[in-house]
């Protein structure tokens, strides 16, 4: 439950700002400037902020829609990804979000309209069709009862057929998405990490079974469904870890009609590691024998390479290779 | 450990007396128990600044790779103006300003039952309060200092209302400053115990063993960090260090005891 929100001075009339703020009638709530003057300032503490984090509204001025790095994408030639929240509602241990920023406060921009307009834009320009990731930044779905971007996203997106939705996901808040018809041009992309891994690094996150389940819902409601496997988090029992996951998928979910699969090995910029290393000094993640190279913290390429090809050689036994993307 | 900044004795007697704290030092009038200090720092942001620096310059065991006292706790307490707001009500700030230098801090929320309000910081008390704030003379100079040495979060400011516009800042006296404070001890309390509830979430190691490797070797600045890194890693893949391993008694240097450590790390199970 939110107990402070921050309303920066520009957005305390929206009407988002008002309704998001009416569903939280007991927090207090505090005027700031700007909204980095909270979010950003100096000596904050993220694990601490963590345990009760606080809501900043805002409004976001530039930058809506980035491209992706080089190799992020599901077979798309232009790759966009876009943020309306900062930070996550989980605690994944691995989450880069921890060493990237200087607060847990979930920040929420209210200005949807921009984003759109800026996607509507980007993608009239592009030659072909192009992808716009959502849940960079934050889980796009976990925080929708409160923030009701993704139905104002759907609606936009259904209007723009060359330009292609991925909704990334840990959650199990679909309730918006079984109330209305699927469009074409959206895939609900469901991030999962085996049991072992995901109970020991992947905090208040709903279990597999749960996730299952509501991609199950989704699929036979009509969704495009994805997959998603990154971070691969090394172990000694790797190969029956992933198999009994991809068993557990594929025993409810029908690998035909899967839209894409992605994959990629647990890596971290080395400032965004050392940050998470002070902050959780006893995570054994971290602890673990991992390798810096090309300023990025990984388990090192002979590893990274038994990792990607054990999940590649799995997954193919499930689906065809021809919708299966590597990330790096 | 627990930092507790008052600007005037009357405000802090309450406290010296319900923590059972004894006067410790007099360059700045300083009470101490255990790991709870309280200095008095005198009126005045500046006042407030310097006292608070000089007080985290006497804490020990600052971390050498965050260069900070992770656990060490923050607290102003003392009396504030307030247009509206009864005398003897107590709040924690969640946002500073100084009205002298128009710069703002937002002390992060903790989970506590305490009301929370604005907080002015102002060079001589205002004929007129503004409105919805509290207003003081040592916040923003005690906020802007001890952040410096400690995470934000752990520095917060308390203050219960002694003036407002039906009783002004004329009336008050010391005997009412030092009963404000008082009646309103056993909040002030819970919020410390729940300030420093928070505070022991870091610490999660014990590395305690690494004053027995400074004593026994030398290390440079930068080894000391890897150090510190190491002991917690082997605490975490083997058990916490309490004594020397009987292979580090043969050990000639620092470089030496890194590297036993390095390989004893790094060749720890590879598994979650």
């Amino acid at each position: 439950m939110i107990q402070t929100i921050y309303v920066e001075e520009s957005v305390r009339n929206h009407p988002r700002t008002r309704e998001i703020c009416a569903r939280f009638p007991g927090a207090t709530q505090i005027d700031c400037e700007r909204y980095n003057s909270v979010f950003n300032s100096n000596s904050q503490n993220f694990r601490l902020q963590k345990q009760q984090p606080s809501l900043i509204l805002a409004h976001k001025r530039k930058g809506y829609v980035l491209p992706t790095p080089p190799d992020y994408g599901i077979g798309g030639s232009h790759n966009y990804y876009f943020s309306h929240m900062l930070n996550c509602v989980y605690d994944c241990r691995y989450c880069f979000l921890q060493g990237m920023y200087r607060s847990a406060n979930y920040v929420v921009f209210v200005n949807y309209e921009d984003y759109f307009d800026q996607i509507e834009s980007t993608a009239k320009e592009a030659s072909g069709d192009s992808w716009f990731f959502s849940g960079y930044d934050c889980d796009s779905l976990a925080f929708e009862p409160v923030t009701g971007f993704m139905r104002y996203a759907l609606d936009r997106f259904s209007l723009i057929p060359k330009a292609h939705l991925e909704i990334r996901t840990k959650s199990t808040q679909v309730r918006d998405l079984l109330s209305r018809p699927p469009i074409k041009n959206c895939v609900i992309a469901f991030s999962f990490t085996p049991e072992k891994v995901s109970q020991s690094l992947e905090h208040r996150v709903p279990s597999i079974k749960k996730r299952v389940l509501a991609m199950q819902k989704l699929q036979n409601h009509g969704w495009k469904i994805g997959l998603r496997f990154d971070p691969i988090v090394h172990s000694k029992t790797l190969e029956s870890d992933y198999r009994d996951l991809f068993t557990t998928i594929f025993e409810s979910i029908d690998p035909k009609t899967v839209h894409s699969a992605s994959y990629g090995t647990f890596r971290l910029p080395k400032p965004f590691f050392k940050k998470m290393v002070t902050l959780y000094p006893e995570e054994k993640l971290f602890a673990l024998p991992l390798t810096e190279h090309k300023s990025q913290v990984s388990f090192g390429d002979i590893t990274e390479e038994l990792c990607l090809s054990t999940v590649h050689n799995l997954l193919i036994e499930f689906i065809d290779e021809r919708i299966i993307f590597p990330c790096s | 450990m627990l930092n507790l900044v008052v600007a005037t004795k009357v405000e802090a007697e309450s406290l010296i007396n319900a923590l059972h704290l004894k006067h410790a030092s007099a360059t700045f009038p300083l009470y101490t128990k255990d790991t709870t200090s309280l200095v008095i720092t005198g009126i005045g942001k500046c006042r407030a600044a310097a006292t608070t620096s000089w007080l985290a310059a006497r804490s020990e065991s600052v971390s050498a790779s965050t260069g900070r006292n992770t656990s060490a706790c923050w607290l102003n307490v003392g009396i504030a103006g307030h247009r509206e707001a009864p005398i003897g009500s107590i709040f924690c700030a969640h946002k500073i300003h100084d009205l002298g230098s128009g710069k703002v801090w937002y002390p992060p929320r903790i989970s506590s039952p305490l009301p929370s309000a604005n907080l002015t910081t102002v060079d001589k008390p205002l004929e007129n309060y503004l409105p919805d704030q509290l207003h003081d003379m040592e916040g923003s100079g005690f906020v802007e200092t001890a952040r410096m040495y400690s995470y934000a979060e752990l520095v917060q400011c308390i203050k219960v209302v002694s003036d407002n516009t039906e009783q002004p800042f004329s009336n008050i006296d010391a005997k009412l400053a030092s009963q404000l404070i008082e009646q309103n001890i056993p909040f002030i309390i819970k919020f410390m115990d729940h300030l420093q509830a928070l505070a022991a979430n870091l610490n999660t190691l014990d590395i305690s063993i690494v004053s027995e490797f400074l004593h026994r070797w030398k290390f440079s600045v930068s080894q000391k960090v890897i150090l510190e890194r190491l002991l917690q890693r082997y605490s975490v893949l083997h058990s916490p260090m309490t004594t020397l391993p009987a292979d580090l008694h043969q050990v000639t240097s620092g470089k030496e005891a890194l590297r036993w450590l390095t390989h004893s790390v790094d060749s720890a199970d590879f598994s979650l």
